[in-house]
């Protein structure tokens, strides 16, 4: 990454728009089925404090129907190009937040700040959207649930208390948070149904 | 196969934003197995109740390395099946296919293929009512309430009903199974026959309800299992004849009238599965008359 970049409103979002977005959808919707494996997102040229595949998958989902909570310390950058190509709205409460983009676990809220949803509308919850500089390399973590044939390890580099909070959140289910973890081009998926074996 | 697309459509004919707000369905849909989302569904360009649901997942899915098969009551060569692959022949220029292991996107009206479908595969499932718990509740307030508290002791008593009245549950499509040990889910008007593939099937399946509004999912190896009783456990349907085409005896039959004098023959509705047989069996055939 270089520190000398254009101003961030002029930097490109997909080269192509409609199946860019197409692809990191399908790369999302795997990730999500398929928990745990890592799914390739299309190249593209993100903004100063976004990973590609963060970048991608916000174009991918915000819009102007969506509100995003930003961590505090993220780049100006990051939400002046969110705003040039998504035209989504910014909200300082975690609890109001469509989506949270997230730069550093550690300093980031606990999961129980984020919307867990309602009994009723489960779906009305906050998906969080994690950027790691790697995926693996962590602690060990066995996760079970659907989309998973048995159980299946992973390494992304969370601290312990993340998956604390996880394993407390899973407890509510249906109510819980989806996440998607981003290192460079590659997704990995962890829905609310993912429990610690 | 793949052709050019029509001009002045976007990619898979929705806008961008439509399908955006579709794939946030989708993605939550997902993430919940069985909870039906809403989501804005819009006209499309055939009516109601011809799988606006399921064209419009279709479209929100379809990239262009996608191999589409449509089938309709398990055959590729009926109407709706026919326009609806046109369809997406015309605004994606996708390649299509009738054979099931070749199919990336299958979109379905109430079956799902005999060939086991693999991981990698995603089915779209056509629904015309998504709400297990409609004939029971009609509201839809009401009816989130029972499945947020999982009140789904009704539903027991509407198949003990069947029991006492036919001595049997007697639902042969649409029949209600519980996902992911949690909520009760309309599996689309499948027959009977089908449940059991829903159970750990390997691939992503996505239901979409146009004019209700609804979509759902099953993520691949996820647990589905059809409600019953300890003792009147659930099974399938089955035949005392084989398809009278291809003989296959594990396959769903359609029974067809042939004449006006009562006359009738049963052939298996997937119509993929039972050619690649005939002609399995045909090549057999002309290699032993071969070697003779």
């Amino acid at each position: 990454m270089t520190l000398t970049r254009p101003n961030p409103t002029l930097l490109p979002g997909f080269t192509d728009p409609v199946h860019g977005a197409q692809r990191t959808f399908r790369a999302l919707l795997d990730a999500l089925a398929r928990p745990g494996m890592l799914q390739p997102t299309p190249a593209l040229t993100a903004p100063l404090g976004l990973t590609p595949s963060c970048a991608a998958a916000c174009l991918t989902l915000l819009d102007l129907e969506t509100q995003v909570w930003l961590q505090p310390q993220m780049p100006e950058a990051v939400r002046a190009w969110l705003l040039f190509h998504t035209g989504c709205r910014f909200t300082a409460d975690p609890q109001m937040a469509d989506f949270a983009v997230i730069s550093d676990v550690a300093t980031a809220p606990d999961l129980d700040q984020f919307c867990f949803g309602t009994p009723e509308y489960p779906e009305a919850s906050t998906s969080l959207l994690i950027q790691l500089s790697v995926l693996t390399g962590g602690q060990k973590v066995t996760l079970q649930g659907p989309g998973i044939l048995e159980a299946i390890a992973i390494y992304p580099p969370f601290p312990p208390e993340f998956w604390t909070q996880w394993q407390a959140m899973t407890t509510d289910y249906p109510l819980g948070l989806d996440v998607w973890c981003f290192a460079e081009n590659q997704i990995l998926g962890l829905p609310r149904t993912s429990r610690l074996a | 196969m793949a052709s050019t697309t029509e001009p002045g459509f976007n990619f898979a004919y929705l806008d961008e934003q439509t399908k955006r707000s579709i794939r946030r369905a989708l993605l939550k849909a997902v993430a919940i197995p069985g909870h039906q989302i809403p989501f804005s569904s819009r006209e499309m360009p055939m009516s109601y109740g011809w799988g606006t649901g399921g064209i419009q997942v279709t479209a929100a899915v379809i990239g262009k390395d996608d191999v589409f098969k449509v089938i309709d009551q398990g055959a590729d060569d009926t109407t709706n099946a026919v326009n609806i692959r046109r369809f997406f022949q015309k605004v994606c220029g996708v390649e299509t296919t009738e054979n099931t292991e070749a199919a990336t996107l299958i979109q379905t009206r109430h079956r799902i293929p005999e060939t086991p479908l693999q991981e990698g595969q995603t089915m779209v499932y056509q629904v015309p009512m998504p709400e297990p718990l409609y004939f029971i509740e009609p509201s839809r307030t009401e009816a989130n309430k029972m499945h947020a508290l999982e009140e789904y002791g009704p539903m027991y008593v509407k198949l003990y009903e069947d029991v006492t009245r036919f001595g049997r549950i007697s639902l042969a499509y649409d029949y209600p199974v519980m996902v992911n040990d949690r909520h009760l889910m309309n599996p689309s008007p499948i027959p009977r026959f089908d449940n059991p593939k829903l159970h750990m099937n390997p691939a992503l399946q996505l239901f979409g309800a146009g004019r209700e509004k609804r979509i759902y999912a099953i993520p691949p190896y996820t647990k589905v299992k059809s409600l019953d009783f300890e003792d009147h456990p659930f099974s399938v349907e089955t035949w005392e004849q084989p398809c009278e085409f291809c003989g296959a005896t594990d396959s769903y039959l359609d029974e067809v009238l042939i004449d006006d004098q009562g006359g009738r023959m049963w052939i298996c509705s997937d119509t993929d599965y039972c050619n690649q047989r005939q002609a399995a069996q045909t090549s057999s055939t002309l290699n032993s008359s071969n070697s003779d």
